[in-house]
């Protein structure tokens, strides 16, 4: 193998594969990447063996094609400090890659190809389209909320949805619950749900820009691959069935209000301070045209706050943890918000005013 | 790591690799049988098999996941064996065994985790891994490796499909023995004081365990001329101290046999007959018992996971030998 190319050119994509490679890795290949270079292209590929993700660039010139597996940091600390706009020469001479670069010259070990796990291609069963911006929008609606290490392990991940018409996240860790949907040119019959799990969510949102281009998802019995012009990701999904999150919205709120959000999340930080540091409580009181937040910790310091709002109704008190309100706040990007309640004991529903494509279900807590 | 089973194992290849095409094979297999006949050679075998992508009788060896295997690794691959330096598989590696099943194969196809011993699972361990190993996700394999099923919970040997190789026939696989051992050794012999288990017997013939037997041989000849045991013990090697048990035990299995029946074409260690003819002499056949039963119990305790002081076991045991022998 043999082959050049300019440091820009390979330094994009290779400080991307290079991110997904973990730094403690007990098998040796792991903490390579995988180089493959055809007649034009030049793909790197780095795995941690949850989440895949090859990177393409085009190289000046070829001289070999081939393949070879070399310590991923190692070649990116290496191409980082090489002075701008160098040319590097890669080549491959008795088992070692060689990398020359001006009067630079740098040799790697390499590892044997056919021992890097990489994840073959021609297992999907189904293939579509989505714009980036909305498959990134329902990410970051939705991520927030999912589970971390929970035993129940089908909450660790984002339940993707896919339908006629429609793409749905949803995401809960048994405390809050969080759905987006949106329409897309799309149909898929039966409807597809996937759980993707959360390292899978956190590094595809990370390759995802706003924009209204297209990504490519393939859907498998084992994987979802997300593919655009310059990556190709994978991750393994969640062997498990996603609890049914639709009998979880709770119906028959009659207490609704609806308030600024910037300041009702200021509002909530402020009194957050107070709060007791492990369970994080608030107490909100809900009266005629005003808020009231109140917290207090174990050292008896107290937090109280009033909001104006426009709500007319019963009174009602009831707390929550301040974290997943403020949170929910946050992934929201309307200027006000909409909460409907109906008890202390029930969940209280989160949402553009009139409803967006986004819900939030956050439960309440006993004070 | 083996791919091929070994000759005398071929009727249950031949069984499991059909299960495996008709879409039959249970997800959980506990393979049993003593150790030294073969078991992890048949479950490496039928890892390579479940996980390669061109199967034909045996794991093709060529694809990608059976160059991986080779290489020594396969990503869809989970063994758990004790850690080091410990007896007793833990709880940590079980609640990893549960988060591999809890995601889908990397490669795609098969997951496969291989525990063994399985019986080193100590019970928090084993009742952690209950709710996997009953209904795991499709295109799981679990295989549990144990020599002693019965030192496992019984709700663990429940879930798992029981296949127990029974000691192979002599004619079946005096063949390979004489191939795996070197020139000149006697293949029969040491099949013979293996007790017929041919891996055993592989690894008794080999140099380091001529020694250690030869060593043994020695001390209980100076024994039954009265040499004192704890000097006698102080030359043993500490580390070899099962090893040392399972001779020991193995020739009080055959000095009883002897001193019941007097029939010396039963004995495994035909070399030995001068010492057992000696110690027969010397004792009752219900002492001899009693001291397999200690020294079954000190086995047992090692198995277990106790952390006994080998140097105490020892001379423990050469003095009551050494009190029958002389007797």
């Amino acid at each position: 193998m043999k082959f050049s190319i300019s440091r820009e050119a390979l330094l994009r994509p290779l400080t991307l594969v290079a991110g997904v490679v973990e730094r403690r890795q007990t098998l040796p290949v792991l903490s390579n990447v995988l180089i493959e270079v055809q007649d034009t292209q030049l793909s790197l590929t780095g795995t941690d063996l949850e989440v895949e993700l090859i990177g393409r660039a085009e190289p000046s010139q070829v001289d070999e094609p081939g393949s070879a597996t070399v310590p991923a940091r190692k070649l990116m600390d290496i191409c980082k400090s090489l002075p701008e706009q160098s040319e590097i020469t890669f080549a491959l001479e008795d088992g070692r890659a060689v990398l020359r670069a001006g009067r630079s010259r740098f040799t790697l070990s390499t590892l044997p190809v056919a021992e890097f796990p990489n994840i073959e291609d021609g297992q999907g069963t189904q293939e579509l389209s989505l714009p980036r911006g909305t498959l990134k929008h329902l990410i970051d609606a939705t991520a927030f909320a999912m589970a971390q290490q929970d035993v129940r392990y089908y909450l660790n991940g984002m339940l993707l949805e896919l339908g006629r018409n429609l793409v749905r996240t949803v995401a809960t860790d048994g405390h809050r619950l969080a759905v987006c949907s949106r329409s897309a040119d799309i149909d898929i019959e039966p409807a597809q749900k996937l759980i993707v799990p959360r390292k899978g969510v956190l590094e595809l949102v990370r390759l995802l820009d706003g924009s209204d281009e297209l990504v490519g998802l393939t859907l498998g019995a084992n994987h979802l691959r997300a593919r655009t012009g310059e990556f190709t990701f994978t991750s393994k999904l969640v062997d498990g069935k996603f609890p049914d999150y639709e009998r979880v919205v709770p119906k028959g709120g009659d207490k609704v209000f609806i308030a600024e959000r910037a300041e009702l999340r200021q509002v909530l930080s402020r009194t957050s301070i107070l709060s007791n540091e492990k369970y994080r409580g608030v107490r909100l009181n809900l009266e005629e045209g005003n808020l009231r937040v109140m917290a207090n910790n174990p050292e008896q310091e107290e937090a109280e706050e009033n909001v104006s709002l426009d709500y007319s109704g019963d009174t009602l008190e009831i707390g929550f943890n301040v974290g997943y309100l403020i949170d929910v706040l946050g992934a929201l990007d309307e200027d006000r918000v909409q909460m409907t309640l109906s008890d202390s004991n029930s969940s209280a529903i989160m949402e553009e005013p009139g409803g967006g494509d986004a819900l939030y279900v956050v439960m309440p807590m006993r004070l | 790591m083996d791919m091929i089973p070994l000759p005398w194992q071929q009727s249950h290849w031949e069984r499991l690799t059909r299960l495996q095409d008709e879409g039959q094979l249970p997800h959980a297999l506990l393979l049993s049988g003593a150790q030294g006949a073969g078991t992890q050679v048949l479950a490496d075998a039928l890892v390579a098999r479940t996980l390669c992508r061109a199967p034909t009788s045996t794991a093709c060896g060529q694809c990608h996941s059976c160059q991986m295997l080779t290489a020594g690794y396969h990503p869809d691959l989970l063994r758990v064996s004790p850690a080091e330096k410990s007896r007793q598989i833990r709880i940590d590696p079980i609640r990893n065994v549960n988060a591999f099943v809890a995601q889908t194969a990397q490669q795609g196809g098969y997951r496969v985790i291989v525990l063994q011993p399985a019986e080193a699972m100590n019970v928090a361990a084993s009742n952690a891994l209950l709710k996997s190993l009953e209904e795991p996700g499709e295109r799981t394999l679990f295989i549990l490796l144990a020599d002693i099923p019965s030192r496992m919970l019984a709700t663990i040997r429940s879930r798992c499909q029981h296949w127990a190789l029974a000691v192979p026939a002599p004619e079946e696989c005096l063949s390979w023995l004489r191939e795996a051992l070197d020139e000149g050794a006697d293949a029969m012999f040491w099949l013979r004081v293996a007790g017929g288990l041919p891996l055993l017997a592989r690894e008794l013939a080999g140099a380091e365990s001529r020694v250690l037997r030869q060593e043994l041989q020695e001390l209980f000849d100076a024994l039954v001329r009265g040499s004192e045991p704890v000097a006698e013990a102080a030359r043993l090697d500490r580390q070899a101290v099962e090893g040392i048990l399972w001779y020991g035990i193995a020739w009080l299995e055959d000095l009883i046999r002897l001193g019941l029946s007097g029939d010396t074409t039963q004995v495994r260690n035909p070399d030995l007959l001068p010492l057992y003819r000696q110690a027969v002499k010397n004792a009752r056949v219900r002492d001899w018992f009693r001291l397999l039963d200690y020294a079954r119990e000190q086995r047992r305790l090692l198995v277990a996971g106790g952390n006994p002081n080998p140097q105490l076991v020892l001379e423990a045991w050469l003095v009551r030998w050494s009190a029958l022998l002389r007797s």
